[in-house]
């Protein structure tokens, strides 16, 4: 999967994000952000990896103006996140948080997830449709009156995430979204992440699962200690020999392929496909 | 030097009696002084002790105005030299016993204090839901926080617009905070439990916080002084 390929068509040069010479301290400690500068165009896909307690959570709320620089600034579409109300950026951006439970506020699912559309001021129609089309797609009929915190960690992982999406935000931010899910959840989630990829819109992921990136970022973020210390394509990123340095280790095809180099496999695979593309014909040569 | 929390009690509880008994500046300044000399010598950081008084001031300003602007027995702003004298003096009391009180907040955790209780034979399960309660004062708030992030980022106006709107938004909160409080409080049971809580009546202590020879010689000196000036005191008057 390649997302340049789908992004060709729509205006890649806009910028969604902005970071200009931000740093950050929580009240009273360190600083948890330093000196970040970054720029992120409408349609990309970030993916955002890096070691517990590096700062990918403090950047992706600053994103959306939860937390606000200490020094410097971000703009979300040229609105400094300074100067703007949350409620405001909130129509630009959605943010699934790490934990769903810090996010679930109604008392059934279907309010939960009529919410965010209602502070947008729309009408009572178009809440409606827009409820219905959310509930639909992600298969929650069964579960509408439910009290959102008496589901599972997975249906609430994804009455989170349909409740965001219920405002239809360009830039959508998922912290950690697949960390506690089985198969199923994990590839409905990113079924989703792809569809919001297919419409044009910047996808922000945050997670720690490498072959997560490696299939569906166009760009991926490496923070160490509050630095971003590699901003480049998921392939560039993975065959770093100095990753080792920033404690994260590439997915396992792609260290399977770097112990396969001296049989010819090339050292940058990312997916199973590739290596499957790869190896089959060396496999069926040896075969006959 | 670590003391027994005890000492450090009675030693506030010296310094609380010593503020409301004595009645002049000078002493009081006195005793005023001896706290800051105390809050170097535990070497509690200075920028804490500023925070402390920098939250006073509004309120002392108050209390020293309120006694100044309206004299007790005299109609109001005529200028008294006894409502400038006890304004001073009010605003000195407050400093001290706010100051005393959060030298021992700050030097103390409450599990010291725990230790303590259960020494003088309270109930191990009472002392510890004692603690329990405090260390979750932190974790409630850090939720409170969180949900009011959630709303904000969905669009909410928590702190902005009518204020019907606003008591409505944060009786909102209510429910999941009562909801994640009650998972929380249950979580912590099982988690005590499976840690074998309450399976012997002989439990250990690792801290074993003993009252030392020190401790009483500190304690009984506190107290001396206390009663002696008690006693001054009461024969002057
Ligand atoms: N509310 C807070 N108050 C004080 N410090 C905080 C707070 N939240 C995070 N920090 C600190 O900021 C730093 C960055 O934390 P952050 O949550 O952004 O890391 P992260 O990369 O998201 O980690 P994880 O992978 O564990 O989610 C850490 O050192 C953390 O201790
Ligand atoms: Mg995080």
């Amino acid at each position: 999967m390649n997302c340049s390929k789908i992004f060709s068509c729509t205006n890649v040069n806009k910028v969604a994000i902005r970071f200009s010479n931000v740093w950050f301290s929580y009240a009273g400690e360190s600083f948890s952000l330093k000196n970040i500068n970054l720029k992120i165009n409408e349609g990309e896909c970030i993916g955002i990896i890096g070691p517990n307690g590096s700062g990918k959570t403090t950047l992706a709320k600053h994103m959306i103006g939860l937390l606000r620089p200490s020094r410097g600034d971000v703009f979300i579409y040229e609105m400094n996140t300074k100067k703007t109300a949350i409620s405001d950026l909130a129509r630009a951006v959605g943010y699934v948080f790490q934990n769903p439970d810090n996010q679930l506020l109604m008392s059934s699912v279907k309010e939960e997830i009529s919410f965010g559309p209602k502070n947008l001021g729309l009408n009572n129609e178009n809440i409606k449709q827009r409820i219905k089309e959310v509930i639909r797609e992600f298969g929650l009929e069964q579960l509408e009156d439910r009290h959102p915190l008496s589901l599972s960690v997975g249906q609430r992982q994804l009455v989170a995430i349909a409740s965001v999406l219920a405002m239809d935000p360009k830039i959508v931010i998922f912290d950690e979204p697949t960390s506690a899910q089985d198969f199923v959840t994990y590839s409905w989630i990113m079924k989703v992440v792809n569809k919001l990829r297919e419409q044009g819109r910047t996808v922000i992921l945050i997670t720690h699962h490498m072959p997560t990136v490696a299939q569906y970022a166009s760009r991926v973020l490496v923070m160490h200690q509050g630095k971003i210390v590699l901003d480049e394509s998921p392939r560039k990123v993975f065959t770093k020999s100095k990753l080792g340095k920033y404690n994260i280790k590439p997915p396992p095809i792609t260290i399977l392929a770097n112990l396969l180099s001296s049989y010819g496999i090339p050292r940058n695979i990312l997916t199973v496909e590739e290596m499957c593309k790869v190896i089959l014909p060396k496999v069926r040569v040896h075969e006959t | 030097m670590r003391l027994n929390p005890i000492t450090k009690l009675v030693w506030m509880f010296g310094v609380f009696i010593l503020s409301f008994i004595l009645s002049n500046i000078i002493s009081l300044l006195l005793l005023l002084i001896s706290i800051i000399f105390m809050w170097f010598l535990v070497k509690v950081s200075v920028r804490e002790l500023v925070v402390y008084l920098k939250s006073l001031t509004v309120l002392a300003i108050f209390i020293f105005l309120m006694h100044v602007l309206f004299p007790r027995g005299y109609s109001l702003f005529t200028f008294q030299w006894e409502g400038l004298q006890l304004g001073i003096l009010m605003v000195l009391r407050l400093l001290v016993i706010i100051l005393s009180f959060a030298l021992v907040a700050t030097t103390t955790s409450i599990n010291d204090i725990a230790t303590c209780l259960a020494k003088v034979k309270l109930p191990y399960e009472i002392v510890f839901a004692f603690t329990l309660a405090f260390n979750l004062i932190p974790s409630f708030k850090n939720d409170l926080d969180n949900l009011i992030c959630a709303q904000k980022a969905r669009g909410g106006r928590i702190d902005r617009g009518k204020f019907r709107d606003r008591l409505r938004a944060y009786a909102s909160l209510i429910t999941p905070l009562i909801i994640n409080g009650l998972r929380k409080a249950q979580q912590i049971r099982v988690a005590m439990e499976s840690r074998a809580f309450g399976a012997f009546n002989t439990r250990t202590y690792i801290s074993t916080s003993e009252f030392t020879r020190r401790d009483y010689v500190i304690s009984i000196m506190i107290m001396t002084i206390v009663i002696t000036i008690m006693i001054f005191k009461s024969i002057l008057i």
